[in-house]
């Protein structure tokens, strides 16, 4: 049997007919896009951790408050097979993500990352975020409170000010952990949820701020 | 003038000294702005460090740092450098595993795939470039001082300017659910 890295739900089938995946992604509002951007207002020398994959338009609209953006791509290697000879663990990955030399940062996107961790990864991974932010950093996530979600997780790409396009890698899904919010705030600890958006399509957004 | 050296896969020399880039020069015509340009054809293997006064573009594989400061380097399609590139402005199609620090630019095209530290205070991604690592484009005052792109380039689907003077400021109206 296949064993992932610090995911809680794999895909039972990851075969993919690619005619069956769509190019253009799905857009939808964001209101918790909106309140960071808000929040970041003024800003330009803000440090800031995208745990996604680097997206053009992204890097692009962050740089606006930015002096130092780290595109860790985290979900390839937190969500990949793992080699016999692997020495991968929640800790170190963590510690990989938020290297000492970067910095303390103001703003972590987590995107729907959350949602494909063991506990113990997403413990190790706040716990990280933690030590290197100050009062007053925020962290956005995005958590799926439907059924189901994709197999893998999904690539965001800010549009505007308010709106977020979703672009899947497969059309497989997997059972959704549902977390209730109390169970994300229990995860986020060290951070006081400071809004929350429930969206038509099963996602809930938040935006934490570290106390 | 090159090293004396070891020589690996029939190239240039291979040390752990300085190298200056002064092999082979070509006219490489639309490609990221080089004109007359040292060519490190794809047969080449560089351990070392690699230091010059002109353009250099880089087709093989080097393991060690590139500094050209004043003068513009590429990783062309068939790159592979694992070193740390200095130069005015650099150009990645290839593949590189160190930092990049451009004075001017930097700029992956969309077979590029960077895993490093970027720094330079105008950075250009293209969609399809692959990426992992920092971007800083310096601290308050000086990133207010990013130089304005004087020309775009044409013929990408998308681009991405980190000094975007033209991007709309966000709405710092209030919130509510949706």
């Amino acid at each position: 049997m296949i064993r992932f890295k610090g995911r809680e739900n794999v895909p039972a089938d990851t075969g993919d007919d690619p005619e069956s995946l769509s190019d253009d992604p799905v857009e939808h509002g964001s209101p918790g896009i909106k309140k960071i951007f808000a929040a970041l207002g003024g800003e330009t020398a803000a440090r800031i951790l995208d745990l996604g994959p680097a997206v053009p338009s992204n890097i692009r609209t962050l740089s606006e408050f930015a002096s130092h953006i780290r595109v860790a791509d985290a979900a390839g290697d937190l969500c990949a097979p793992i080699a016999d000879d692997d020495d991968w663990s929640p800790m170190s990955r963590a510690a990989g993500l938020l290297p000492v030399e970067v910095g303390d940062f103001d703003l972590v996107l987590a995107w729907d990352i959350l949602n494909y961790l063991r506990k113990d990864v997403s413990d190790a991974l706040v716990d990280r975020f933690r030590q290197r932010s100050r009062s007053g950093a925020r962290i956005f996530t995005l958590i799926h409170e439907g059924p189901t979600m994709p197999a893998e997780p999904q690539t965001f790409e800010i549009r505007g000010n308010d709106r977020l396009a979703y672009r899947s890698s497969t059309t497989h899904q997997v059972p959704s952990p549902r977390l209730p919010p109390a169970e994300v705030e229990r995860r986020l600890e060290g951070f006081r949820i400071e809004a929350s958006f429930v969206l038509r399509h099963g996602i809930r957004e938040y935006v934490a701020i570290r106390v | 003038m090159w090293k004396k050296g070891e020589s690996e896969e029939g190239g240039m020399p291979t040390t752990g000294e300085s190298v200056p880039a002064t092999g082979d020069k070509k006219r490489t015509k639309g490609t990221a702005g080089v004109r007359e340009s040292a060519t490190i054809g794809p047969s080449i293997n560089i351990k070392g460090d690699v230091t010059g006064d002109e353009d250099l573009m880089i087709q093989g594989r080097i393991e060690g740092t590139v500094t050209l400061k004043q003068h513009n380097v590429v990783v062309g399609p068939e790159g592979k450098v694992k070193a740390s590139i200095h130069g005015r402005s650099v150009t990645v199609e290839g593949t590189v595993v160190g930092d990049l620090h451009g004075e001017e630019q930097v700029v992956l095209r969309t077979s590029a795939s960077v895993e490093g530290n970027i720094q330079a205070p105008r950075v250009t991604l293209e969609d399809g470039a692959n990426f992992r690592g920092g971007i800083d484009m310096g601290d308050g005052p000086s990133a207010q001082s990013k130089p304005v792109p004087t020309k775009v380039p044409s013929s990408l689907d998308e681009k991405l300017d980190l000094s975007k003077p033209n991007l709309p400021k966000p709405n710092l109206a209030g919130q509510r659910q949706t």
